[in-house]
């Protein structure tokens, strides 16, 4: 009687579930369009975009519409992309770990993120667009001591987690180095505000790229779903039923080493986002990943449009780093996911 | 499905595990692995799998080697039963039985009603049909056991290995599985401890010591020699039950070195 | 008629001295030179946004509080001579401004001490910023360019704001007034060439002090004393207090920020921790108390520098007669 019931509740939600969350998805970015400052409206909305598409309406001042068409509209947009991101890249390291604390951050991406921004930063050789290259190369650097350091390994879980972890450190000690070296107070600030994670310098680039990078991962990752469903019963039950163990770890950890690494660069470092929208997605959608991917990426995205709307106008006209925000709300929220589940 | 091991061998960390096992199982047979803990029993399942590659030596099914198959391809002619799968996992149990479809899914498609309508029959198979709804997270061992190997049976292939499949089961679900699986056309081969159960189901033994195949051959010629007691270090006897099934009994050699304690012990059961 | 002339002979006299010279081509536009970019003013600014405390304060000295559409980012309390004007105009935010913000306010023109306001993560690229038609200034102290000493920096400042504002007269009278102040400090009588640390604050119990590119060091050329870390090629580079005790400051600066509020930023707690470290304690500075106290935020350079500089120097005067 009770697991017909359950069946009863999954195909009901089954079916209310895209609906809802390509509602909630198109709902949160609607209403965080028109929070913050400068009393932006629907109207204003409708001209902007009206304006670039050719349409006879009424241009607003420039300033206006810069603030909506080169601030407000990518802001939002790179919070759910970015968002989207970073739930993916958690969902499949859960996985490919088999560890229920994995995020996007365990494997050392984001400290080699800082590393190559500080680093920028310090020599002085960068524009902004300077500080998100150096980030790109310095995850992409960690990464590949990462995999060299996992060369000819099976990349069992453990064994890549606690590489991740020394590559990470690395990473830590090297940043800190730099910063010494430096020796510049106002250095040290800046990039500690970087680090804690700001859509602040959100434009379009940052937006395309984002997109494009994570519409891919998403892509790439369903593409290995029922994989991953096996590797949740570890290697030697994924490889009998015919997943190639190796490869699928191999692809699915660049994929997601170079997704955070773009995160990281275009945002700094956001937590909880990878942490907590996976655990909380298979509660209501089931921890199987053909939809648990699809709907974490719909969570991570209404999640961190949210936690930015409110760190926009929270303490207005100051601004919350939108990183600190997500920890503040993601530790209550995690503690609440683990009693639910009745794992604490 | 007829399955040959020639000179199978597999080393770890500098230490041989296998040495040069040959092998060959006949199609529909069910042959039983046996041998102590640490005899190799399970690399050499798992070598036979192909999940592990071995150092040496080959396997074929059907004559073709292995070596050169995909996963995805493996997976067509052979399914895997792990000995205790203790992962917490949150699927349900019939998504579990379900993971055996994977090697015929697209990765687009989700599961389709002939898929639908094997996980169903092989979860009436396995009695768990009233669990499939079940999150894994709660299923006693038993239940997971029985869960892991209808997946194995989900995956409809020539070729069944199973890992100490009975070790959680309980005596009637022991009984009942094994007589299915001998029963079934499949080729199944599978390691045991109980070696009245090995005796009873099996068409053929294969004895493990120290990684090396000390015996292959029907159980009354395996268990009957000297062979248990050099390897397992006691004595077993292979007798009939009062329905005519083998049962073997089994003595520690210190035991029958003081033939007059055993004499007594054997006294008060009468008594 | 009179600030065309005006214009005209400060121009006259930038170009001699080889600076970016503001000029009013005859179309009526005017046009400036910032830190590298080139601005373009259809009409004098009215709605100017200033993104940190000392370029607020450089126009209030420059009397331009009607010409402001908004203020951000104050780091201690405005300087008394200005609070009353500083009321007048709008605070828009009270830390760092946004983009959005920065927009939101409409201004004609964006007026920052650093250049760092002008980031992606802040306001917005100076070329952003342009693109929409907005000019931005960036101090020519934060100009990386030339060796012409900060307070000459600051004078360039205020002649090429005055410009832009049609102020020239005040520009003139406030640069007057800074020279003033400095040939009064640099006349006082310090005996000998004594040793300065300038502590500006201190942060897990490490010191950030004054190394030899920013406005200390140009107090101390003045002053003819010697900066104790003018061989550091860093405006405030953060060292050990062995290596300071190694240096033997004859006399101490410390920087005041209590109004910024966070723990330590208090000269009292400075010289308090002086006093506990076990080598500094030993200084005869410390040991004698040869410590001079002024504004934290003055030992950046703005406006106010002179005011600390006149303090500096009339406590050497005395202290240097004892040494």
């Amino acid at each position: 009687m009770i697991s017909s019931r359950q069946a009863d509740v999954r195909t009901g939600r089954a079916s209310v579930l895209p609906a809802a969350a390509a509602v909630a998805l198109l709902a949160s970015v609607a209403t965080s369009l028109v929070i913050g400052t400068g009393g932006i409206g629907y109207g204003d909305l409708v001209s902007v975009i009206g304006v670039r598409l050719g349409l006879p309406v009424e241009p607003l001042a420039p300033l206006t519409d810069s603030l909506i068409w080169q601030l407000r509209i990518p802001r939002v947009l790179l919070a759910a992309t970015v968002g989207a991101a970073l739930a993916v890249c958690g969902a499949v390291l859960q996985a490919l770990t088999r560890n229920a604390l994995a995020d996007p951050y365990l494997l050392g991406v984001s400290s080699g993120a800082s590393t190559g921004a500080v680093l920028v930063v310090v020599t002085g050789i960068g524009s902004t667009v300077g500080v998100t290259a150096g980030a790109l190369a310095g995850a992409l650097s960690a990464f590949g001591l990462l995999l060299l350091l996992l060369r000819g390994s099976g990349l069992d879980s453990l064994r890549v987690v606690l590489t991740g972890v020394v590559v990470g450190q690395l990473f830590t000690a090297l940043t800190s180095l730099l910063l010494m070296a430096s020796g510049d107070a106002d250095t040290t600030r800046s990039v500690t505000y970087w680090l804690l994670g700001s859509l602040a310098s959100a434009r379009w680039d940052g937006v395309i790229l984002c997109a494009i990078a994570t519409a891919s991962a998403l892509l790439v990752a369903r593409y290995y779903a029922s994989s991953l469903d096996a590797l949740g019963f570890g290697a030697d039950t994924a490889a009998s039923v015919g997943v190639d163990v190796r490869r699928t770890r191999l692809v699915l950890l660049v994929v997601t080493s170079t997704l955070t690494a773009v995160a990281v660069s275009a945002v700094g470092a956001i937590g909880f986002v990878g942490l907590i929208v996976p655990h909380g997605v298979r509660f209501l959608a089931g921890p199987l990943h053909r939809t648990l991917l699809p709907y974490s990426a719909v969570a991570g995205a209404v999640f961190l449009v949210w936690a930015d709307a409110l760190a926009r106008v929270l303490l207005a006209p100051q601004e919350v780093p939108v990183g600190v925000f997500t920890a503040l709300a993601g530790v209550p929220l995690f503690l609440l996911i683990l009693r639910r589940r009745g794992e604490l | 499905m007829r399955l040959d091991a020639d000179h199978l061998t597999w080393e770890t960390a500098g230490r041989r595990i296998l040495h040069a096992v040959t092998l060959d199982v006949r199609p529909g047979e069910t042959l039983g692995i046996i041998g102590p803990n640490g005899s190799g029993k399970s690399t050499l399942l798992r070598c036979l799998a192909g999940l592990r590659t071995p150092s040496a030596g080959t396997v074929r099914y059907d004559g073709r080697d292995i070596a050169r198959f995909t996963a995805k391809r493996l997976a067509h002619y052979v399914a895997f039963v792990e000995q205790d799968a203790q992962v917490a996992s949150e699927l349900r149990v019939a998504d579990v039985v379900m993971l055996g479809r994977t090697p015929y899914r697209s990765p687009w498609r989700g599961s389709d009603e002939r898929d639908q309508a094997i996980v169903a029959e092989e979860l009436e198979r396995m009695g768990l049909s009233h669990l499939r709804d079940r999150p894994w997270r709660g299923l006693s061992g038993g239940e997971r056991q029985r869960a892991h190997i209808a997946r194995g049976l989900a995956q409809r292939t020539g070729c069944l290995l199973l890992d100490e499949p009975v070790n959680h089961l309980d005596i009637r679900h022991q009984l009942e599985l094994l007589g299915m699986l001998a029963s079934s056309p499949t080729t199944v081969l599978i390691s045991l401890h109980d070696l009245t159960l090995a005796a009873r189901f099996c068409d053929r033994l294969a004895l493990l010591d120290h990684g090396r195949l000390v015996a292959l051959g029907p159980p009354g010629e395996v268990l009957a020699g000297d062979l248990v007691r050099a390897v397992f270090g006691v004595d077993a006897r292979l007798e009939t039950d009062h329905v005519g099934h083998p049962i073997v009994t089994l003595h520690t050699v210190t035991e029958l070195e003081a033939p007059s304690a055993v004499v007594s012990t054997e006294q008060g059961d009468r008594a | 008629m009179t600030s065309r002339v005006v214009a005209a002979a400060v121009c006259g006299l930038m170009l001699l001295s080889g600076c970016a010279a503001p000029s009013t081509p005859e179309s009526g536009a005017i046009t400036a030179t910032s830190c590298g970019m080139s601005l373009t003013f259809a009409e004098r600014p009215k709605r100017v946004v200033t993104l940190d405390q000392t370029s607020t304060e450089t126009l209030l000295a420059l009397g331009l509080a009607d010409r402001m559409a908004g203020t951000s980012n104050l780091k201690t309390k405005v300087a008394p001579q200005f609070a009353a004007d500083y009321r007048r105009v709008t605070v828009l935010s009270p830390k760092l401004l946004t983009a959005e913000q920065l927009r939101a306010a409409n201004p004609d023109f964006v007026v920052a001490s650093f250049a760092e306001q002008f980031t992606r993560d802040r306001v917005g690229s100076r070329e952003e910023l342009h693109e929409l038609g907005v000019p931005t200034f960036v101090s020519a102290v934060d100009c990386p360019s030339g060796d012409a000493s900060p307070f000459d920096r600051l004078h360039q400042d205020y002649r090429t704001l005055g410009q832009i504002f049609g102020v020239e007269e005040r520009a003139e009278k406030l640069i007057s007034d800074q020279q003033e102040a400095l040939s009064k400090a640099s006349s006082r009588n310090i005996a000998g060439e004594p040793k300065v640390l300038w502590l500006y604050s201190v942060f897990n119990d490490v010191p950030y002090v004054a190394g030899g590119t920013g406005i200390p060091q140009a107090m101390s050329d003045l002053l003819g004393v010697r900066n104790v870390f003018a061989d550091v090629d860093e405006h405030w580079p953060e060292v050990s207090w062995e290596q300071v005790a190694a240096r033997e400051p004859d006399v101490i600066v410390v920087g005041d920020l209590s109004e910024r509020g966070a723990p330590g930023d208090s000269a009292d707690e400075k010289i308090a921790q002086m006093r506990r470290h076990p080598v500094m304690a030993q200084l005869p500075a410390v040991r004698n108390n040869r410590i001079i106290r002024v504004s934290g935020i003055e030992l950046d350079p703005s406006v106010r520098s002179t005011h600390a500089l006149a303090q500096v120097a009339r406590a050497l005067a005395d202290i240097s007669h004892d040494l």
